[in-house]
């Protein structure tokens, strides 16, 4: 042992330390094997630091306990509140027991039924509509919304006009549900809630990438995590973390998208969460022709799916494996779930994904020479973006203009069809993930 | 329709390092931070707990005037009760929250006064995170109070106005050499008072 590791240097020597710069103590043997002088020297020039901070030396005196008056009216606004939620807890078992055309016209009269306990109960019924029937999700948060606007609490909005923009989103609804998640960010700019904010711009960066806007999409979710990790809530930190993983597989950077995946603390993911990554890590290793991983990933979310009664999740997942299987040789297979699937789709309103599948379908039906079947599918699915005004999406406008094509010609061959997936497949699919219901919501 | 952009505020970029001239820093240590106490379940002791905390993030960082800021505080509390959303960690929620309403006061008050500097200032990057840095601004505050007058005021010099050891013994009317030996042991001092608070309260 040396003697620069037999002695402590003592606290007088350290606390001259301390206004010294690190790199000029960088040869220091001792300092550089000795963890407890390390320490020592470390919280001497932290003390230093705060010290030079203004906060510190302020002189005027400010009170250390709240006036009993501000005490007495938040424990009045609890007891309201709790109140309330009694109230309604009643009230929302008795409306959603009912089938869902009844909602609105229900509430609409009742308008003493209409105080934000009803809203809080509503928000916190509507998640398991979002996986279970996503068009159930639409009426019931659109009614919500007509609810909140006359309770008077800027919060709640933000809450529900999220909820309904979420809701959008998961039926295909893009352009409306962008509006109105832009809607709910203009008032939550206002709000002082953090966390409230920072969800509605993860909604929006499901927009945004399903847009193409990527750029944009990256920025809004590193927006999100900031506002997250500020307020200390380290599971919607990493749900942004997941959703700037999840902007990567829609770019197409399938390498940078999984690097991501890589670096997310699974064990901290919720279970949907995490069945949602494992369903993008499957098309990133799948549109990298790692088959053998893109299974395994593919096996993985539909134990989970099953497990936990994911069902549209489970959907998906088997809707991404039966394109694996087109690219492995079995497309009568492939057809089997994907005809399956699309009466799936169809019964729950799910109209981006029916239109999607409906191009998958169209492709196999084009490479086994039934043209007249591809082109209507193709068709139905073109209207679908024209509806929504998601023509502008290159590889979707690309991908269906080269079907439309194809199917007028009726002179498909094997090569073009090659051609076409290879210009179309990928960014097409892929983007489909952004769909998949993230339990950013289901947190709480 | 609000236009998508719109929400979108600058976020302050890291750092430029340059990697070949900046030297390896040391690893960080921070001080440590008081409490890890549960979270009391009535909102009346929940607010006790954090208005002083509050408080001194809108009247010492942003500067604004007790009365204004005891009403931010009370703002902050309702959003805090009727958020829909679980939050995580309380501390920190609220610290980011009366950030928030602290830089909206101000963004509203702009017409017409001037605004304080670094009233948009994000996370500082040296603290862990900004809540843990307003509560280790407090402890240092309540250090500093249990310290002899000259003691405080050689701090207050150096560390503070950024004076020299030569221009302090000038202020205080005493040798360069007997003024570098106070600066040194009044830095010890309030290091271990700082220390003892928090051993405590922990």
């Amino acid at each position: 042992m040396t003697m620069a590791e037999q002695q402590h240097y003592d606290e007088d020597l350290l606390a001259a330390f301390a206004d010294v710069p690190h790199e000029l103590l960088a040869d220091d043997e001792h300092l550089a094997t000795c963890a407890p002088c390390a320490e020592t020297l470390g919280t001497m020039r932290a003390t230093a630091s705060l010290l030079n901070c203004r906060e510190i030396w302020d002189e005027t005196p400010l009170p250390t306990r709240p006036p009993a008056e501000s005490i007495e009216k938040l424990r009045t606004l609890a007891a309201t509140m709790k109140e309330e939620d009694e109230i309604a807890e009643t009230r929302v078992k008795q409306l959603l027991s009912k089938s869902s055309d009844t909602w609105a016209p229900t509430l609409r009269e009742h308008p003493e039924w209409h105080t934000a306990g009803l809203v809080r109960r509503l928000i916190a019924a509507t998640d398991r509509y979002n996986y279970t029937s996503p068009a159930e999700a639409v009426e019931l948060t659109a009614a919500m919304v007509e609810v909140a606007e006359g309770v008077g609490d800027n919060s709640l909005r933000v809450d529900v006009l999220r909820e309904h923009a979420y809701a959008l989103g998961c039926v295909g609804r893009a352009s409306e549900g962008m509006s109105v998640i832009a809607d709910a960010i203009c008032v939550g700019i206002d709000g002082v809630d953090p966390v409230t904010l920072g969800r509605a711009l993860l909604v929006k960066t499901m927009f945004e990438a399903h847009l193409d806007h990527f750029e944009r999409a990256a920025s809004t979710a590193a927006s999100a995590a900031i506002l997250f990790s500020e307020a200390g809530d380290a599971n919607r930190l990493l749900m942004a973390r997941l959703y700037e993983g999840l902007v990567f597989v829609n770019r197409g950077d399938y390498r940078e998208a999984l690097n991501r995946f890589e670096g997310l603390d699974r064990n901290r993911l919720d279970v949907r969460s995490h069945a949602s990554m494992l369903l993008a890590e499957a098309a990133c290793h799948r549109s990298r022709n790692d088959v053998t991983r893109a299974e395994r990933s593919f096996i993985a979310c539909i134990e989970i799916c099953d497990a936990t009664q994911l069902l549209t999740l489970r959907r998906k997942a088997e809707w991404s494996f039966a394109r694996l299987l087109m690219r492995n040789g079995s497309p009568a297979r492939a057809l089997t779930i994907l005809r399956r699937l699309s009466d799936d789709f169809s019964e729950l309103g799910l109209a981006r994904e029916s239109a999607s599948l409906a191009v998958d379908v169209a492709e196999i039906f084009l490479a086994l020479n039934r043209v007249a079947e591809a082109r209507e599918l193709a068709l139905q699915a073109l209207r679908y973006y024209k509806e929504e005004h998601l023509l502008a999406a290159a590889s979707a406008r690309a991908a269906l203009a080269l079907l439309s094509e194809a199917v007028k010609e009726r002179k498909p061959t094997i090569e073009f069809i090659g051609d076409f997936r290879r210009l179309a497949d990928e960014r097409r699919e892929v983007r489909l993930l952004t769909t998949v219901p993230v339990a950013i919501f289901g947190l709480s | 329709v609000l236009d998508p952009n719109a929400f979108e505020t600058p976020l302050a970029p890291p750092p430029a390092v340059n990697a070949e001239s900046a030297p390896t820093p040391p690893p960080a240590v921070t001080l440590p931070v008081p409490s890890a106490e549960p979270e009391p379940d009535e909102i009346g002791a929940l607010y006790t707990k954090y208005w002083p905390l509050l408080l001194h993030i809108a009247c010492r960082k942003f500067r604004i005037e007790q009365g204004d800021a005891e009403g931010l505080v009370q703002e902050v509390f309702v959003s805090f009760m009727t958020t829909t959303t679980k939050v995580e960690n309380t501390r920190a929620w609220l610290v980011a929250a009366m950030c928030n309403a602290s830089r909206h006061f101000w963004r509203a008050s702009a017409r017409t006064e001037s605004l304080p500097e670094n009233f948009d200032d994000q996370c500082d990057p040296k603290s862990g995170s900004i809540a843990d840095r307003f509560a280790m601004e407090i402890t240092m505050r309540q250090a500093l109070d249990y310290l002899q007058p000259k003691c405080r005021e050689t701090l207050y010099l150096h560390y503070y106005e950024g004076r020299s050891a030569g221009d302090v013994a000038i202020e205080l009317q005493t040798t360069n050499r007997y003024a570098e030996k106070l600066i040194h042991n009044c830095l010890k001092r309030v290091r271990e008072i700082y220390l003892n608070m928090t051993a405590v309260q922990r």
